[in-house]
């Protein structure tokens, strides 16, 4: 156990209140709380990568940052053309 | 920084960032690495290129407006604190959480000049960068930035360092 | 003093993170969410990628994790931004933009009074 094993089983369990927000109520709120997740998840790949010395995971946690920016761009989009 | 730079110097800055950043994710500096880099660098800048002959960028700040990052790290930390004050006395119910939306008169420029573009492009970034401010646009018709504010507070000093009039 | 540096770092990015989840699940309205979204994005990676810094040196994985943090922080401010935007121009029902008009401003948008900047 080091402290970015400890760090990332603690950061883990942000993701349950966060899908909890992502699956009820308004549209809106759901999309916060995806791009919220998306954000989370590569905190967590970043601190996965040093807790098991896997550096091949950085690339993992790059690569979620700049899809996740993507992805919430076309969301965004969407929402204001045809969620109206 | 003014946009006079000639199309080679550009294209080879540019080609020198993607082979270090290729060497970067690489991880290595073995031969074939270094040779492919070349290759994959020389297309990257060539669609670079490409694309800025299409889509030519319309964006050239000042030094001074780009320095102006550097107040970006404290602020980062101020409303940081402010907003997680607003969520705990939401919480124990010493003053529920009030935001607002906030029109600003703004110098917005001309819409298609460089210099403008960058202004307004700055004011934006460095406004919604801050946890406790996101712009929501700048409307050039009628010279006003609309933004959000966690809390009724100051308008943000970037907003006024930009063109602003608060 | 290396290894507590670290773990300082690291506890404090997950720390903020924490608090912003919280802070997110108490905020009714969408736009007082997205501001949670701030912190974890900027500071909490900044953090992380320091600690990155300081354990593993001037290593690729370490400039990886720099060039995470950046585009995190960039892309964080666009997203945002246009996240916002597009819930008012979807709260607007039937806006067409007038020319240089971006963003529909509502009557309920209150106009700026001078006041000192922060």
């Amino acid at each position: 156990m080091n402290v970015w094993l400890l760090a990332s089983q603690v950061m883990i369990f942000t993701l349950v209140p966060l899908t909890w927000l992502c699956v009820r109520g308004d549209p809106r709120h759901r999309l916060v709380a995806f791009y919220m997740a998306g954000v989370v998840t590569t905190l967590l790949l970043m601190l996965l990568t040093m807790a098991f010395n896997r550096m091949p995971l950085m690339d993992l946690a790059l690569t979620m940052a700049l899809m996740s920016f993507g992805g919430g761009i076309v969301f965004a989009r969407f929402f204001a053309r045809h969620l109206q | 920084m003014k946009n006079t730079q000639t199309p080679a110097v550009a294209s080879g800055f540019g080609l020198l960032i993607f082979y270090v950043l290729w060497i970067v994710f690489v991880g290595t500096f073995s031969s074939h690495e270094l040779l492919i880099g070349i290759i994959g660098a020389a297309l990257a800048t060539a669609g670079l290129m490409i694309v800025n002959i299409q889509y030519p960028a319309c964006f050239s700040p000042t030094m001074r407006q780009l320095l102006l990052i550097w107040r970006i790290p404290g602020y980062l930390f101020v409303d940081t604190w402010g907003i997680v004050a607003v969520a705990a006395k939401d919480l124990l119910g010493i003053d529920p959480a009030k935001s607002l939306f906030r029109v600003v008169p703004f110098a917005t420029g001309a819409k298609d000049d460089a210099c403008d573009v960058a202004r307004r492009v700055l004011a934006v970034v460095y406004t919604t960068i801050r946890p406790g401010s996101i712009v929501l646009g700048v409307n050039v018709s009628s010279r006003q930035l609309l933004f959000h504010q966690i809390e009724r507070g100051p308008a943000p000093r970037p907003i006024g360092d930009l063109g602003g009039r608060t | 003093m290396k290894t507590i540096t670290i773990e300082a770092l690291v506890a404090a990015a997950v720390l903020i993170t924490w608090l912003c989840v919280l802070g997110m699940l108490r905020m009714r309205d969408p736009f007082q969410r997205m501001h949670y979204i701030a912190p974890p994005a900027s500071l909490s990676v900044l953090f992380i990628m320091l600690a990155i810094f300081l354990q593993d040196g001037l290593k690729p994985e370490s400039f990886k994790a720099l060039f995470t943090a950046l585009v995190l922080v960039g892309m964080n401010t666009v997203v945002t931004h246009a996240a916002a935007r597009a819930f008012r121009m979807a709260e607007a029902k039937g806006w067409h933009p007038a020319k240089g008009e971006e963003v529909p401003v509502k009557a309920t948008d209150e106009p700026d009074v001078a006041e000192p900047a922060s």
